[in-house]
């Protein structure tokens, strides 16, 4: 059964016209072109390509966070973009970058925050593995970029889901954090939990996936 | 869940509010200010128009409710998007309207605390003149008056969203409250023309009611077109408020540019 199904996908992001005062770019930019995409259950996949090659497009396309322009995708059973709320129950997104915290509150606060707005509860067991206990009372914004990588896979792991959506997960991170995150892949593949992970390079994590797709141009394809 | 979602998004804001402790305290230190100036400039006017400095500092009250409800609303989306946060929030099982809401209690409570520093303050320096009337008509008008300025406040976020840098409408809208809406001055010596759009203006009704049932014991019949009225706004631009936002926040999920800045 897959998890999530992408025909024909496509996305371009698109130039601003004179009267468009909101718009950003002045020439468009095709990020993906006739994606084809399965995700099945309980698989680890990895994506590989280069800055800018649509690996963050795709995730968050995968996520609800951005509307395709063409073709269709079904995740967890429903169709995006018109069934974005029961889709976000079931997939998690950790974003590649940190500015996605609240930086005058605590770890703490910002993890129970996250918590009740994904409608789970913080895990004591995962605080553990990512070492996080000595942070907690620490504002976000003293933290280094390491700590802040592993507080934001705190959040992204910590809710029940069936597709974890991790962009660059090891950006920033420690070997031990490198572990600890190995630790709960293996963990996830015995849990039949799906995993997929973006990176702009080849990464020790690659070993674990079942399958490794390399992006180019918006352009996917098998390795 | 609904309710113990907005209450943490309450909380949040709240938190990040009372963080910045020095802000905090330059306010009150603005509002003394701001009150000393308006009682010097009371005391010129007074012996030709008695009651003045009651009369400006509830308006200046009102006029900051409104101010901090369109401000503080498109202020804190402005920085939901800087931050990033605004797409993480926005990535979770969270309707987009949860983060409006729980950001306008916010804003509610912190506009409450200004416009009671107003008057205690007003109350310490010069003296002011009470004459209560209708409690119940006070207290609805103050809460109407709050959402009413909410719904203005919803409009705001969603020129946020959808422009990212500049709101013209923030600045169109309290300019405007404060020169039609009776905030500094009555609405009659105002042009005839100028008198009628007057009285179209919430912040008009707002005042009417609140100068007369805290400082003219108007009863509570007197002002009920004044709050069937602000009621009416409220419902209208709530509705138009949070389509246009939802509709803002589909829109920057079309273009990518939630997180832009």
């Amino acid at each position: 059964m897959n998890v999530a199904d992408l025909r024909g996908v496509g996305k371009t992001f698109r130039a601003r016209r004179w009267w468009q005062v909101w718009e950003m770019s002045r020439t468009p930019v095709q990020a993906l072109t006739d994606v084809n995409l399965e995700i099945r259950e309980g698989e680890t996949l990895s994506i590989i390509g280069a800055n800018g090659s649509g690996k963050t497009t795709l995730m968050k396309i995968l996520a609800g966070l951005l509307f395709h322009d063409e073709g269709s995708v079904m995740v967890a059973g429903h169709r995006l973009p018109d069934e974005q709320q029961p889709v976000r129950t079931r997939v998690h997104y950790l974003a590649p970058d940190e500015r996605s915290f609240y930086h005058r509150l605590t770890v703490r606060d910002n993890l129970k925050l996250f918590a009740t707005l994904m409608d789970g509860s913080l895990d004591p067991e995962l605080l553990d593995l990512l070492r996080l206990h000595p942070l907690l009372n620490r504002r976000f914004g003293a933290l280094s970029s390491g700590q802040k990588q592993r507080v934001a896979l705190a959040r992204a792991l910590s809710a029940r889901g069936s597709l974890y959506l991790l962009d660059e997960p090891t950006r920033s991170l420690d070997t031990e954090g490198a572990e600890s995150l190995t630790r709960w892949l293996h963990g996830a593949h015995r849990n039949h939990a799906t995993v997929v992970m973006a990176f702009p390079r080849e990464d020790a994590l690659m070993s674990l996936s079942d399958r490794v797709l390399k992006i180019e141009g918006g352009h996917v394809e098998a390795l | 869940m609904r309710r113990s979602k907005i209450v943490a998004l309450t909380r949040k804001d709240l938190q990040v509010m009372f963080s910045y402790r020095a802000e905090f305290l330059m306010r009150f230190a603005g509002i003394l200010f701001t009150v000393s100036l308006w009682y010097f400039l009371s005391r010129l006017l007074e012996p030709s128009h008695p009651g003045y400095f009651e009369y400006v500092i509830v308006g200046i009250a009102i006029q900051g409710f409104l101010t901090t409800l369109l401000y503080g609303t498109a202020g804190r989306m402005r920085e939901e998007q800087v931050t990033g946060t605004l797409e993480s929030v926005l990535a979770t099982p969270t309707p987009p309207s949860y983060l409006l809401f729980g950001g306008t209690l916010a804003d509610m409570l912190n506009a409450s605390i200004n416009a009671a520093a107003f008057i205690f303050l007003a109350a310490f320096l010069g003296g002011f003149t009470i004459d209560t009337g209708s409690w119940i008509g006070l207290i609805l008008g103050l809460l109407l008056t709050a959402t009413t300025f909410a719904a203005l406040g919803s409009l705001s976020a969603s020129a946020v969203i959808l422009f990212q840098k500049g709101n013209p409408f923030n600045f169109l809208i309290t300019t405007m409250q404060a020169l039609l809406g009776t905030v500094f001055f009555p609405v009659d010596i105002l042009p005839p023309w100028l008198q009628s759009t007057a009285e179209w203006m919430p912040m008009t009704r707002a005042l009417h009611i609140l100068r007369g049932c805290f400082l003219n014991g108007m009863a509570f019949s007197e002002v009920i077109p004044d709050l069937l009225y602000l009621l009416l706004f409220t419902v209208v631009f709530s509705c138009i408020g949070m389509a246009l936002f939802n509709a803002s926040i589909n829109r920057a999920r079309r273009e990518g540019s939630l997180g832009r800045f």
